[in-house]
């Protein structure tokens, strides 16, 4: 039968004794390789060609990508510790299993940071790549992929006019094309208009490689929601291949999505649930869109998309934070959410004022306190940012002999360092 | 069909060397491979295990009678997942013990775990592999999984150099 065709193998007789070398590259590859860490891989093509030439498969660098977890994204402060200060860290959780790794692993160090959460440098995250913004600069951004500790220069500005009245440059959204695998950025250039006060943003997506960005449709709303659309206050939830933003905290009135769809790269609406608050939060839970809302900063409502065609949504789960208190010194008197992330399928971070930060399920029951495990007395701060590490290569990326400072128009240093610093 | 009655009926396993098994249905569908020859109704009479000698083939038959869910389900779960907790730590001592092999045999029950597609069993049995490779210098992991190396020197220094970090 069709199913007992013979498999090509070594040895039949039992007598001979089986080396690796014996087994096939298939398996070599796909069952015992697949499985080391990034940098285990980089290391192994060392051992012999085979290794090198099975590690060195796009179809292998692509099935590795997917096995690897996706991680949440957290920022560890320490004051004491010149090691621990300032650190961006993958949330690995207190079951990381045999590969030893700790509840916090760094991959950046911010050289040189203040406390101040959102002059941090991370601007957008997207398969293991990290775009970073240079904090006194709003014109200068790196591509960064710190499993493989290479980074470039991104080019956003067109042409030497712009390059003379851009104000600033603010990233909008960091995804791959499905039609043509180019990992894409999306953003707008403000300049200032001649009146001295007010603004002209134009959007632009720039694939990365490419020194040409490409003027797109201005969303469809005014300009006082344009704010909403930086990723580092108001970061896009890249659900079904499109971007989704959640612009209530820039305008009250507003009481849609914006959607902008990665493979026609055009903007849309969609509606949100009815009855939220002024504080709301969109994410992805369990690969479905959730939003958050909470009237008090206490009580959190949980809506889930049901049918995403049709955009209805349902109530699903509530979280009340007053349960929390007999595991936590809660001041309820006062606002105490801030910050809410997706560990799993029912599982939360929920970052508290003055510095809590909880774990808890989705009906919000208890299940722990974290802390870095680097560092005992650091702060630990929730980004919106996700990390899957990758390995394959990117043109842009290997092009990147030794990397220098782009445009060195000012003495400004890199000002972070790809972990472990050297 | 055939999956009905699984737990009771028996099935003929037979090693290219001639040895026959006859194993509970349930159990060798904890290989993926066979579940889908049973399931395209391509298991009537015996089925052949190619270049699977019977040692091995008798070690993994073994591995999935340990294996095998108690709960009678035949469907897709693992077995670790629908056992109690103390079950499971019962479980990862029998597969510790089950582990404590040659390395001759540890690379046939991967080619055999890899062909019947046992994933549990695949995961066991490549870990010490991935552990070795993880845990020792190139020279090491060569002589331990006697891997020739066929790079001239100044080729195995270009490699290095390109992730020059991994190997600090």
């Amino acid at each position: 039968m069709e199913q007992r065709q013979s498999i090509t193998m070594s040895k039949l007789d039992s007598s001979g004794v089986t080396v690796l070398d014996d087994l096939p590259e298939s398996i070599i590859a796909g069952e015992i390789l697949i499985r080391l860490p990034a940098e285990d891989i980089l290391r192994c093509r060392a051992v012999c060609k085979l290794w090198c030439h099975a590690t060195s498969a796009h179809d292998f660098l692509l099935a590795h990508h997917h096995r690897q977890p996706s991680l949440l994204l957290i920022n560890c402060f320490n004051r004491d510790n010149r090691f621990c200060d300032g650190h961006l860290c993958v949330f690995c959780g207190d079951h990381a299993g045999s590969t030893g790794r700790k509840l916090c692993r760094p991959i950046l160090w911010y050289a040189d940071h203040t406390q101040d959460v959102d002059s941090l440098a991370i601007q957008a995250a997207c398969d293991g790549l990290l775009i970073v913004s240079y904090k006194d600069n709003g014109r200068r951004f790196d591509i960064c992929n710190p499993t493989t500790r290479q980074r470039a220069p991104l080019l956003l500005l067109p042409g030497p006019r712009c390059r003379a009245s851009a104000k600033s440059i603010r990233i909008a959204g960091f995804y791959q094309h499905c039609p043509s695998r180019e990992y894409r950025l999306l953003y707008s250039i403000w300049t200032r208009n001649e009146n001295g006060f007010s603004f002209t943003t134009d959007f632009y997506v720039l694939s990365v490689g490419s020194d040409e960005p490409r003027p797109i449709g201005h969303p469809p709303m005014g300009q006082d929601l344009l704010d909403g659309l930086t990723c580092s206050s108001n970061v896009s939830v890249l659900h079904r291949g499109s971007l989704h933003w959640g612009l209530e905290r820039y305008h009250s009135d507003v009481s849609k999505i914006l959607v902008f769809d990665t493979a026609d790269e055009t903007f849309r609406w969609m509606s949100r649930p009815t009855g939220m608050s002024f504080w709301t939060l969109l994410l992805e839970i369990d690969s479905v869109l959730a939003m958050c809302t909470s009237h008090n900063g206490i009580v959190v409502d949980i809506h889930m998309m049901q049918d995403y065609e049709a955009e209805v949504w349902a109530f699903k789960y509530r979280i009340d934070l007053s349960a929390l208190k007999a595991s936590l010194p809660l001041d309820l008197r006062v606002r105490c959410l801030r910050k809410i992330a997706v560990l799993d399928k029912h599982e939360l971070l929920i970052e508290l004022d003055a510095g809590h930060l909880v774990h808890c399920d989705i009906d919000g029951k208890f299940l722990g306190h974290v802390k870095c495990s680097e560092c005992e007395e650091s702060r630990v701060h929730i980004t919106p940012y996700r990390f899957q590490e990758n390995i394959i290569p990117l043109p842009l990326l290997e092009m990147q002999d030794d990397y220098v400072i782009p445009e060195a128009e000012d003495d400004d240093e890199i000002h972070y360092f790809i972990w472990p610093y050297p | 069909m055939a999956t009905r009655e699984a737990g009771k009926k028996m099935i003929m396993l037979k090693s290219p060397d001639g040895m026959e098994f006859e194993v509970e249905e349930a159990v060798a569908m904890e290989s993926q491979t066979i579940r889908k020859m049973i399931e395209d109704d391509c298991a009537d009479t015996a089925i052949l295990i190619p270049n699977i000698n019977s040692k091995i083939l008798s070690r993994v038959i073994e591995y999935c009678n340990k294996h095998v869910p108690t709960t009678g389900a035949t469907g897709a779960a693992a077995s670790d997942t629908v056992a109690p907790a103390a079950l499971a730590e019962d479980l990862k001592i029998w597969d510790a013990e089950f582990i404590k092999v040659n390395r001759a045999t540890r690379f046939d029950l991967i080619q055999a775990a890899s062909y019947l597609n046992i994933k549990g069993l695949l995961d066991l049995t490549s870990q010490t592999t991935i552990d070795t490779i993880s845990d020792n210098s190139l020279e090491e992991i060569r002589s331990f999984l006697s891997t020739k190396n066929d790079y001239l020197p100044e080729e195995e220094q270009t490699i290095r150099r390109e992730n020059q970090w991994a190997f600090q």
